[in-house]
């Protein structure tokens, strides 16, 4: 099945349109970063929901898609937060993520959806987001 | 006694003060910057008690550390060491996930002055456990934890 990867304002649009949301062939993927700044934006009187109506759209979402919402986990730390040698030895920090001038949501999309043998949503999905955010960054 | 959430500053003085000690597993915590002595006495109760409570750090604090590492470790320990800490952390000691059941907590925490969201992450991890307090020297994050507590 195809994965397709949810933006913030992929997320953003489906629970402010939950009347609206359109059946998708595609297994939908996003980090925890998505609804979480979702979330922020409502707490902090930026987004036209309130706190509740937007619980309740998040909960309608989730409720209603086959969408899997990626954690930052003690896993997901252990695979991405290191280089390692080919014997498994840690090298030292994975560059992406020491980068001081990049904020901290972008570190952690990029610790969980870094490529690994253990991941199952393949290479893809890291380049899209790469890609997306780095265009969001350079205005 | 509640479990204690620790914020990326005082985490980090607990890990240095973990790897300076060579044995993790039983460290004596001692006064720092980040750690005052309240904080440390808690923490040493945690260590050496029963096993009841626990250390908690959220992951979001590790993924703060990575991103400002040379700015808050300041090379009192290596990257390999934390490698090693994370794949066997010490029993009194467990890394909160962020994901979906957060969520929820999150809407809980007050919104005080400049909280961002790696704080109110924080937060809302003490909302997570049965009893929890949280370890921070950030005065908005007090402040939101003292409404919390007032609520």
């Amino acid at each position: 099945m195809r994965i397709r990867l949810l933006s913030y304002a992929d997320v953003e649009r489906m629970v402010q349109h939950t009347q609206t949301l359109e059946q998708e062939d595609s297994l939908l993927l996003c980090t925890v970063m998505e609804p979480l700044l979702v979330a922020d934006s409502v707490l902090k009187g930026r987004a036209r929901l309130d706190w509740p109506t937007f619980r309740d759209a998040w909960q309608t979402v989730i409720g209603s898609r086959q969408l899997y919402v990626a954690p930052l986990d003690a896993d997901c730390l252990n695979r991405a937060l290191f280089e390692r040698s080919d014997t498994y030895v840690v090298t030292g920090l994975w560059s992406e993520v020491e980068a001081q001038n990049l904020p901290p949501d972008r570190i952690v999309r990029r610790l969980i959806l870094r490529s690994s043998e253990q991941i199952w949503w393949g290479d893809e999905l890291y380049a899209e987001m790469e890609a997306w955010y780095e265009e969001e960054l350079n205005g | 006694m509640a479990d204690l959430v620790l914020d990326v500053g005082a985490l980090a003085d607990l890990l240095a003060q973990c790897f300076q000690a060579g044995d993790w597993t039983k460290p004596r915590a001692q006064t720092t910057h980040f750690l005052t002595s309240e904080d440390t006495r808690r923490i040493n109760r945690i260590v050496w008690g029963d096993g009841r409570y626990v250390v908690v750090a959220s992951a979001v604090a590790f993924a703060e550390l990575a991103r400002k590492w040379d700015e808050i470790v300041a090379g009192r320990f290596q990257p390999y060491q934390l490698a090693a800490f994370l794949q066997d952390p010490p029993d009194w000691f467990v890394v909160e996930p962020v994901d979906e059941d957060l969520i929820p907590l999150f809407g809980e925490v007050p919104i005080v002055q400049k909280l961002e969201w790696p704080d109110i992450i924080h937060a809302a991890t003490v909302l997570s456990r049965e009893e929890g307090n949280l370890v921070t020297s950030d005065r908005d994050l007090r402040q939101a934890m003292e409404l919390l507590k007032g609520n």
